[in-house]
This record gives structure tokens, sequence and C-alpha cells, in this order.
């Protein structure tokens, strides 16, 4: 619990307004967009000026209050349930965009900046911001970095951590710590921002971002191909990376997701395709853009798919159509919907799809799978009813089966949504025992009380 | 204690509605609430949260919880955005009929909704007292915009107003406007065209003349009902229809018609969900009504197939358009007031965040009027990005919310209906 001294203090620091005790606007920070059990905090601290962190974590840290670090809270993973109860500091009102420099292609922002905010501010002048999470439209900069969020276009573009040229976060004492530059290189003292990247608000409170911006392509082309055999899909994903081609864009849907997306808005997609690919290639010179997209449309024709070109703005919107509401279809089967990440080589996308179908089988529960084809980033997406509790059994087994034989691909626990609460319990498993010791041990130096984010996949014994 | 049992049993009800939302937050985004505050429990994520917790027995205090759950502009930009279709403002509704019953009903409301709304004489001579009277409390504030300022009465702050008009449009007009086609409407004038804005219905009336359709103005109407449904009053709402009933069923018409987003939306879909308290035959003949309804941009645009692509361009004024929210996130009409804006001839800019909420929402404007202020200048900031001559709408509730603001804010456009503007061209 809070004392009541430490509140007043708080609230001189900040505003009584940005101060929350009550168990009703408690309860509303008890959740994040991950299906795991909700726990209040104890409060809930919204700063306006992020010189106010610092002075926030000092006096949480020398009362010892488990301390969150929440934006928009739309994560998947529970990286924002207080567990621990305690504090948690929401970012959404350090929302400034401080400067935008297109000469030298970087950006500097507060935490709290919604990533599609910011991306289209960096559009309107003229260039580009590629990560785009799908949670884009809510989330914040600082989330990204904290999850080291992905998006569409990681196999051209990368990720997040692709775009982080340095940033400012207060360490638990409450002093500024900087690392990083505004330069494109930078080769002074540790690299500090490495660490920061997908550590879930464990190490440090970010109160600055400097993010790199790139030249915007100023041509694309789109396609759909559909394929009755999955392996031939998997092939051409091969196939067209072999042949030097980074499509902006390679997405999957499997057959239980095309049916479902079809049913959903009745598009005319073919309800028999095993898989379909949607690919988008895109450069700065149109007739670079269109041989690439000439190359694309032979290799996949050449393993049997069936290929459809969007010649228009409004034809590529259409084609587009089909991935934009995949969740949103297979979040109308049933109430619950469980989106997971597990990642694997591009090259054994077969296995994994066929692992997910198996596996689908073995528990009897339903899953969709759709995802970045290009990455190897699947999103296996289970859909179930959280107040049915012997079905959500078999979906923890199905889960559990899921992830495990994912490591055994050579394949990773968390691609873009990083572990929280949800995934915490097979870190080891991915990682061995002496990384999640070295990682826990980097934690109490940077956390001796351990009170960021405590007890996640970071745990201080 | 044992009303709290019965409250979560009630709330349990909603339980098949709440699983649906999956906690994605994607709700933030279109919050115009959120986007002031910033506050999780301004967002629907964060009211079916709560609301779930209520049903939980989670909190010692269930009027914090109602008072949370109830402070919303009710505008569906959740609902319209969200991915898993979760059907926001029906949950809201409900658990507002929940929550007043249980938490009890405020007396000023009791008898606004269930005395005054439903006479339509006593209404009716009410306002005529207002028309009357409002002189002595109201200052003329905007001379172009003809708004008016409150004396006396500091809980209605800034507020620019429209002043009760003294003669109501429903006297001014003759009570049938006869035509050679075949097919009736009857008007649904609505409060607020009514009595503040009757320049609207002489627009529908003159625009309906000229195609040539048998308009009924009844001369006895009363309110929609949302204000008394939105504050959760089912006895009132419930007694609103049955007023409705006796007033429209001797009537003959093939189409309502309507010029307000809010008695479209709710005469269309909440008529047709929130009649569950009266009788079967009563029942039939709202639903009936219900069925019957139009709002008048997709009356002229879909029904009767009026060509918008003949008229000349004149290009006399800079128009711009506010979607009101009723009419684009609940009824899906946004092309229609579009085009009926096009026949007018004059040039056409598209507003940025066109359909952003005004932040009017009723009572919502009401009870929480500076986050409706805050809301609605993000709307004026928008206008002045375009600079128009004119900011057209198409719900007399978001004409009132602009004026207001933008008269407040010392700005020379004009707020007008899309029908206005089509009448003023013929």
């Amino acid at each position: 619990m809070i004392n009541n001294s430490l509140i007043k203090e708080l609230e001189g620091l900040i505003g009584q307004a940005n101060v929350l005790t009550d168990e009703v606007d408690l309860y509303s920070y008890s959740y994040d967009g991950a299906v795991e059990m909700p726990v209040s905090p104890d409060i809930v601290l919204v700063p306006e000026k992020t010189e106010d962190l610092g002075r926030i974590i000092k006096l949480l840290n020398e009362e010892k209050i488990p301390t969150i670090i929440r934006g928009a809270g739309s994560n998947l993973s529970g990286g924002t349930i207080p567990i621990k109860k305690g504090a948690v500091i929401v970012t959404t009102k350090l929302n400034r965009i401080l400067e935008i420099n297109s000469n030298d292609m970087y950006a500097v922002v507060e935490p709290g900046v919604v990533t599609a905010k910011f991306a289209s501010v960096v559009d309107k002048s003229g260039l580009f911001y590629p990560p785009d999470p799908a949670s884009q439209n809510v989330s914040t900069l600082g989330g990204n970095v904290s999850e080291n969020a992905g998006g569409l276009r990681g196999l051209k573009y990368g990720v997040t951590k692709d775009y982080v040229m340095g940033m400012e976060f207060y360490d638990t004492r409450g002093n500024l710590v900087k690392t990083g530059s505004k330069t494109v290189k930078c080769a002074t003292g540790l690299n500090l921002s490495a660490l920061m990247i997908g550590s879930e608000g464990a190490l440090g409170v970010i109160s600055k971002i400097i993010l790199k911006i790139i030249p915007k392509p100023t041509f694309s082309k789109a396609m759909m191909v559909t394929y009755s055999d999955m392996l031939n899909a998997s092939e051409s994903v091969s196939a067209i990376i072999s042949n030097k081609i980074l499509p902006a864009t390679l997405e999957f849907l499997d057959n239980f997701t095309i049916r479902a997306v079809e049913d959903y808005c009745k598009i005319g997609l073919p309800i028999d395709a095993a898989t379909m690919l949607l690919v988008e290639v895109d450069g700065h010179y149109k007739e670079a853009v269109e041989d690439e997209a000439k190359k694309v449309i032979a290799i996949c024709e050449k393993l049997n798919g069936s290929v459809k070109i969007a010649n228009n703005i409004e034809e590529k919107n259409r084609l587009w159509e089909a991935r934009r509401v995949a969740l949103a279809a297979l979040s109308r089967v049933k109430p619950t919907v469980i989106l997971e990440d597990a990642t694997v080589k591009r090259s054994v996308i077969p296995e994994m799809v066929k692992l997910v179908i198996d596996v689908s089988k073995k528990y009897n529960v339903l899953i969709g799978t759709f995802g970045h084809a290009g990455d190897g980033n699947l999103h296996p997406t289970i859909l179930t009813d959280r107040r049915d509790s012997e079905e959500m059994k078999r979906v923890s087994k199905a889960i559990d089966e899921i992830f495990l034989k994912t490591i055994e691909l050579d394949g990773t626990l968390s691609g873009e949504h990083g572990i929280g609460t949800a995934k915490s319990k097979y870190f080891k498993a991915e990682v061995g025992v002496s990384t999640v010791d070295f990682s826990n041990r980097l934690k109490q130096t940077f956390d001796p009380n351990n009170i960021l984010n405590p007890d996640k996949f970071l745990k201080v014994i | 204690m044992e009303d709290l049992t019965h409250l979560v049993g009630l709330l349990k009800a909603l339980d098949d509605k709440l699983i649906k939302c999956m906690k994605c937050g994607f709700c933030q985004a279109v919050c115009p609430l959120y986007n002031e505050t910033f506050k999780e429990s301004d967002t629907s994520r964060g009211k079916v949260a709560i609301l779930e917790g209520l049903a939980d027995s989670l909190f010692k205090n269930t009027k914090i919880a109602s008072d949370r759950v109830n402070r919303c502009v009710t505008c569906g930009s959740c609902e319209a955005n969200c991915p898993s279709g979760v059907d926001t403002l029906d949950i809201f509704y409900h658990s507002r009929i929940i929550l007043s019953e249980y938490n009890g009903l405020p007396l000023a409301k009791k008898i606004i909704f269930r005395n005054m709304l439903a006479k339509p004489v006593v209404f009716d001579s009410l306002l005529k007292l207002g028309s009357t009277f409002q002189n002595i409390f109201l200052k003329e504030a905007n001379e172009d915009m003809q708004t008016s300022c409150v004396k006396y009465f500091p809980q209605l702050k800034n507020r620019h107003i429209k002043k009760l008009v003294k003669q109501p449009f429903h006297k001014r007009i003759r009570k049938e406007v006869n035509g050679t086609k075949e097919s009736n409407v009857l008007f649904f004038y609505g409060c607020v065209i009514d009595r503040m804005l009757p320049s609207i219905g002489e627009g529908v009336v003159k625009v309906l003349n000229k195609y040539n359709i048998n308009t009924i103005i009844p001369e006895k109407l009363i309110c929609c009902g949302i204000p008394a449904l939105a504050s959760g009053d089912m006895k009132g709402f419930t007694g609103i229809l049955r007023q409705q009933v006796k007033l429209m069923e001797h009537i003959s018409f093939d189409y309502i018609v309507s010029a307000c987003a809010t008695c479209s939306y709710t005469l269309k879909k909440i008529w047709k969900d929130y009649s569950y308290r009266l009788s079967k035959k009563e029942r039939d003949i709202i639903l009936d009504f219900s069925s019957k309804t139009l709002d008048i941009n997709e009356f002229l645009i879909n029904v009767l197939k009026i060509d918008y692509n003949k008229e000349q361009k004149n290009n006399k004024y800079r128009i711009t358009y506010h979607d009101p929210c009723h009419l684009k996130k609940s009824l899906k009409i946004s092309d229609e007031p579009r085009k009926i804006i096009a026949m007018s001839g004059h040039s056409y800019s598209e507003l940025p965040e066109a359909d952003w909420c005004c932040g009017a929402g009723g009572s919502f404007n009401l009870q929480h009027y500076d986050l409706s202020y805050n809301i609605g200048l993000r709307k004026i900031n928008n206008i002045d990005s375009i600079t128009p001559d004119i900011v057209a709408s198409s719900c007399p509730g978001c004409i009132l919310q602009i004026l207001d603001l933008a008269s407040q804010n010392n700005k020379n456009y004009k707020v007008k209906h899309v029908i206005e503007l089509l009448a003023e061209n013929m």
C-alpha cells in the first residue's frame, strides 16, 4: 500500500488531477491487450512533463514501490499488468514531437507520442518512419521501444530497434542517463539503447527518444497470390528473397483465416485456397519497382500461385482489405482472442503452420494463422471463450506446445509482442539458465530495489 | 446489499456483450473524450472493464463506477472502429438504464422526461413561456450568427446559444403541403428545428415541395426520446414512445423523414431496439414507424434518386462539411450529404477530421460543458484550416454546438444544414 504522505508528495509534484487513487480508476489500469488476470495498482500517475518522471521514480524507489511504465496499454503480452500492485506511471500526456530534422533525417520525441501520429507527421515532411505495429493508431513510441515492436515491414525495413539512434532515460535514483546521438555514427560509450530496447520497462524510465527517419519510397506495386498447396507459398517466399528482391510487405493468411475473412466481409476470396500471400514491392524508381513486380509474378506463377495485381490505389486497398480485417474477422468467431507471435526462420514456415494445425486438432481448439511470412513472424490466433474453464485448460496446453516446438524449430518466443507475464515461463527454455542469470544480474545493477516491472521475465531474487 | 446483488444480476445479463471486448484499446484512437483527458476510464475499453468489475462486485462505491461509465459523449466512434465488433452504444444505453434504476434518477430529470417531453401541450406552453421571457436573461453575443449568451446563470458558463423562436416551425407552415407524387412523407421535424432553427424545417418543406412530395407536418409532435434513454430513464422513454403511437398512428404516411441526424438515428435504431417495454400492439406500431424512417439525405439521394450532377457550378461560396456521428457512424450516411452539397453549386473543401465528434452529445454538453467545449475546439481549429464561408452539417445538435464555439471564438463563417444550402439554390 502507498501511504498518504507519499500520495500528497506525488500530488504536489504532478498535480492532484494527475494522481488517481480511486478503486474504480485504478481498475482501469489493471489490464492490457493480453488475455491475463487483471491486477489493480495502488496508484496511477500521469505526469505532464518528462522531468517529473525522474522525480517520481526517485520517490517510488526510496519507498520501494513496484512500478509499471505504461503507454497506451495495447501490448499483447501482459507487460503492463501491475502483478505486484504498486504504481503505474502513464506516459500518454508526454506526447510532444520535439524535433523533426529532415536534413539530418532524425526526430526527437517524448515517449507518449502515438506511433501513427508520428508516422503521419514524418510523412508530411516527405520522409518515412517504417515500423507499423498493428496497434500503431494507439501504441506509443515509448511502448514500441520498450517492447521492440515490429509490424508489416520488418523484412525490408526492420523493426523499432533499427530506428533508435539514442535516448534519454531516468535510472531508479532519478538521474538522467543519455545514450546515443543525433549523428548517424556514434561510438561513444556503452550502447545503452540496445539494453533499453525490448527491456519492457524493467531497467529505466525512458523520457526522450531519438529516431531515425528515411527517404520515402515513391512507387509501389501490390499483388495477391493464392495457392492450393502451402508448400508452394513458402517456396515462393524463399525464391523471391533468393532472387534478391526484398518486398516491403509479404503477408500470409492460412485457409482458416481466409474463410473467416470471407465469412465476415464477403469480398470474393477463394475459400478453398490453402494459403494467400500479399506482396508489395516499393522503391524510388518506377521502372525498378515494376521490374521487381514482374519477377515476383513470374516466381509465384511458376510455383502454381494464382496472381491478382492491383493496378491502382482502389484495387490495392481492395487487395489489402483481406489482411486489414483478418483480426476483426477472427475475433468474431469466438469472444476471446489470444494473439501469439511465435517466430521462426522463414524457411520453416510450412513446418510451423503444420505444427499449429496439428496442435489445433490435438487439443480441439480453433486457431487461425496469419502474419508476416517475409520475416517468419506468424500470428497463431487462438479463438476461445475465457468463461469456459475446461476449454481454457486445453488452450493453455496448446499454447505451451506451440512455444516449446517453436524453440525446437530454432525459432523464438516473441517476434514483436515481448515476453511480459504471458511468456515468462518459457523464457529459460529458449535462452538457457546462464542467460537468465546474467540478465537478472544486469537487472539488479540497474534496479537494485527491484521496483521496475518486477517479476516478469527479469527477476531479482 | 440485496440491492447490490440485484444490480450484479442485471449487469451479468450484459456479459455476452461485454465479453466481446478483447481489450485491444483501439478505441483510444477515435474517442473524442479520451483524446482530451488521456484517462483510460474515458475509453470504451475502460468502461467495459469497469462494468465487468461492477458485475464482479469489485467496487465499494457504485456511484463512482456509474459516474465513470456514464461519462461518454455516446458518439459511437468506438463502435464504428472496433475490430471485434463490440456494440458499445448498446452496452452503454443498457448500463445507463440499469444504473439509473439502481442509483435513482434526479427529480429534475424525472419531471422533464416523464411530464414534459411526453406531453405536447405542456411542452408547447412551457416553451412559449420560455420564448416570451428569455430576453430577461439573454443578451446578444454575436450579431452575424444571431447567438445570445446567458446572464445571471453562471452554471450555464459562457455558452452562446440560439434563442427560442417566437413562432415555432410547426406554426409557421401549413400542416400539409400537397404534391403530385403518390407517396406521403411525414416530416418529423424534431425539437431543435422546431424551436431554435426553423429555417432548416422551412428548407426541407421547400425541397420536398420542389420534388412534388406530399408532406405532412404534424402540429403535435413530441421529442424523439433520446434524452430520456441516454439518461437511462426507461420509464420516461417508454412513456414517450406510447405518446408517439397516439400522436401518429392515425396519420397515413409512407415515410417518416427527419433532417436531424440524432432523430433519424433514434427513430431507426433506438425505437426498434428499446421499445421492448411496450405492449405488443404498441410495439408493432413503433417498429412500423421505425422501418419507415429515413434521414432526409438518404431520402433525396437513394429514394427520390435526385440527379445531383446536373446543377451548374456557381462557386459562390466555399463550403465544408462536418459529419454528424449519428449519421455517419451509426447510420453509415456520409456520401449523400456531400452529393447534396454538390447540387448547391458552391465550391467544396473536405474538412480535416470531418467525422471527428463535435462534442455536443446532448446531455453530455449540459453535464460536462468544459469537456464538450474542448472537444468542439478541435473542430473549430480544423475548420480554421479550411477558412470556409459556410460550414454545413446535417444535425441541428452539431449545428448548435459549432455555432456556440464559433460565436465564442469570433469566427465569421456561417453554419448551416445541407438542406438549407439546397433550398437556397432553388
